[in-house]
């Protein structure tokens, strides 16, 4: 029973960091960009397809965590500028299409170029085997991705927080117009939070992409869990994205537990709650002027 | 050009702001109409009318926020219409909103810090500046912006709008709106000082008509987004008819 209870938290904290990092840029372009990006899930897998293919051909899973990301970023960028910049003045509807459409085309050329057959991502020998972790075997794989993800999320607070950036960026999801009148080249702001949101969804494709299989279907099939956290954690908030993403992981884990069909009830069941009890999510728009 | 101006006539006549038959809309409404206005260097210009006028909406044109549908509008003679605020503003025009809009999240610090990361190279001697001037920020560096009182914000947003590029011309729009009197004569105390000592030119726009034209040298009045006064600012301020039919002033 102990065993048990220790193993599901400890994946349960693993799934909470990987989806906060995907959340927290979800929540993060929404916040700034007012755009609600159907894509992120596509940028997620992604990142797990560029894995494959970087640790297919060069062997080595570190450049792969490396320089996926970054591609998926280039790719985030292409989509920003190319694509979303010439909406922003429109219908938020525009934003939902725009992006929908881009996480099919995505999907379409992963099929069409890599098949639809499931692959992974080669963990190092560094990585494989298992740890004991007080009574309990548990993969070193794992706990590493649970290291990276925690330690990522927490340079990424810190950063919002205190760095200039981060002011920036909290100023900019407060009143655009008003940093853009105080000389700031706010769509530069823009590009970057959505690169730099693509890139943890890069990251988080890798790390997950060597734990779980990596298939055509993942992107959409993420993006529901990454859409209840950014709703539970209230819309634009970092903060509230992570702590909903830790819930979920947990709720998840110890779902599986108890009754592991009802698992993604569970997820509904949480949101409606915390939607009937507080509409904004648990850290929404509390602090707008 | 004439030949060898003195230092003060020359400063006199430098135009530093042309606004030349601008046509402002908000989406299908006409909000200004053949507007033209000029400020000269050093002046204080009030922009004085009664709530819908297109007060606001002057300065959101000049500040590139609402850009005019035609007509142009010069800073030092070089046209910035069709410029992005960003650009407008590192040509040496700032803008203070009506209702202030600090970044209520941020402290006070990192209000300023936002605005002064814009400029160019090291920036601490001018907050070393800014906060001489405003010992009330000083005192509140670390609090919460949103959380202080209306014209400590007014301070805040008139002190934000100063740093980073340098700043040739601000545009203040209801700077009193909302202050006790007494916050009120402070607000127009700096906004003097900042005329008379940093060389500031200032184009206010204000409900309070006769706080705006007590301080200003130049006055315009608008009705319907349409200039219907031009005048020296003491001429219409002793103009009682004219103060009454504009601007409901008794």
């Amino acid at each position: 029973m102990v065993e048990s209870v220790l193993r599901a938290t400890l994946l349960g904290l693993q799934l909470g960091m990987t989806l906060a990092l995907i959340a927290a840029g979800l929540t993060l372009i929404f916040g700034m960009l007012d755009v609600i990006n159907f894509a992120h899930g596509a940028l997620y897998m992604l990142g797990a397809y560029f894995g494959t293919v970087i640790a297919g051909q060069f062997g080595s899973f570190w450049l792969a965590l490396l320089l996926a990301p970054l591609m998926v970023g280039l790719v985030g960028a292409a989509i920003e500028i190319l694509s979303l910049r010439p909406l922003y003045d429109r219908n938020p509807l525009y934003h939902i299409l725009l992006t929908f459409g881009i996480a099919i085309m995505i999907q379409g050329a992963i099929i069409q170029i890599w098949g639809a057959q499931s692959r992974q991502i080669p963990i190092p020998d560094l990585l494989s085997g298992t740890v004991a972790v007080g009574p309990v075997n548990y993969p070193v794989y794992w706990l590493f991705v649970l290291g990276v993800s925690t330690v990522l999320i927490g340079i990424v607070w810190l950063a919002i927080e205190r760095s200039d950036l981060g002011i920036l960026m909290q100023a900019s999801a407060h009143d655009t117009e008003m940093v853009s009148a105080l000389g700031i080249d706010v769509s530069k702001v823009f590009t970057g939070v959505f690169v730099f949101g693509a890139i943890l969804a890069g990251i988080a494709g890798v790390l997950l992409g060597g734990s779980r299989s990596v298939h055509p279907g993942m992107g959409f099939g993420i993006i529901i869990e990454a859409f209840i956290i950014v709703v539970i954690g209230g819309l634009g908030s970092f903060r509230g994205a992570v702590y909903a993403a830790l819930l979920i992981g947990l709720v998840t884990a110890y779902g599986a537990l108890i009754a592991p069909t009802l698992t993604e009830l569970f997820l509904f069941i949480m949101m409606a709650i915390v939607l009937m009890a507080k509409p904004s999510g648990l850290f929404g728009a509390t602090e707008a002027a | 050009m004439s030949e060898t101006p003195t230092a003060g006539q020359q400063a006199a006549v430098e135009e530093l702001i042309a606004v030349d038959s601008i046509n402002t809309y908000y989406g299908q409404s006409h909000i200004l109409f053949d507007l033209s206005l000029s400020i000269d260097r050093g002046e204080i210009v009030a922009l004085v009318g009664r709530n819908g006028a297109g007060k606001t909406t002057t300065l959101r044109s000049i500040m590139g926020l609402t850009a005019p549908a035609d007509g142009t509008i010069t800073k030092s003679g070089d046209p910035i219409q069709g410029l992005e605020p960003y650009e407008i503003r590192k040509r040496g025009i700032s803008w203070v909103p009506e209702e202030r809009r600090v970044f209520g999240g941020l402290t006070v610090e990192e209000n300023l810090r936002l605005a002064a990361n814009t400029g160019e190279g090291d920036q601490s001697d001018e907050f070393g500046e800014i906060y001489d001037r405003f010992p009330r920020l000083d005192e509140r560096r670390g609090q919460k912006s949103g959380t202080m009182s209306g014209g400590e914000q007014q301070m805040l947003a008139i002190a934000r709008a100063l740093l980073g590029p340098e700043t040739d011309i601000l545009l203040l729009d209801e700077p009193s709106e909302g202050l006790a009197p007494q916050i009120v004569d402070d607000v127009a105390e700096i906004i003097r000082d900042l005329n008379e000592e940093s060389d500031v030119t200032i184009l206010l726009v204000e409900q309070n008509a006769e706080m705006a034209l007590e301080l200003a040298d130049h006055a315009y009045v608008l009705e319907n987004g349409r200039i219907v006064h031009d005048s020296p600012a003491t001429d219409l301020l002793e103009d009682r008819e004219a103060m009454e039919s504009y601007l409901g002033v008794k």
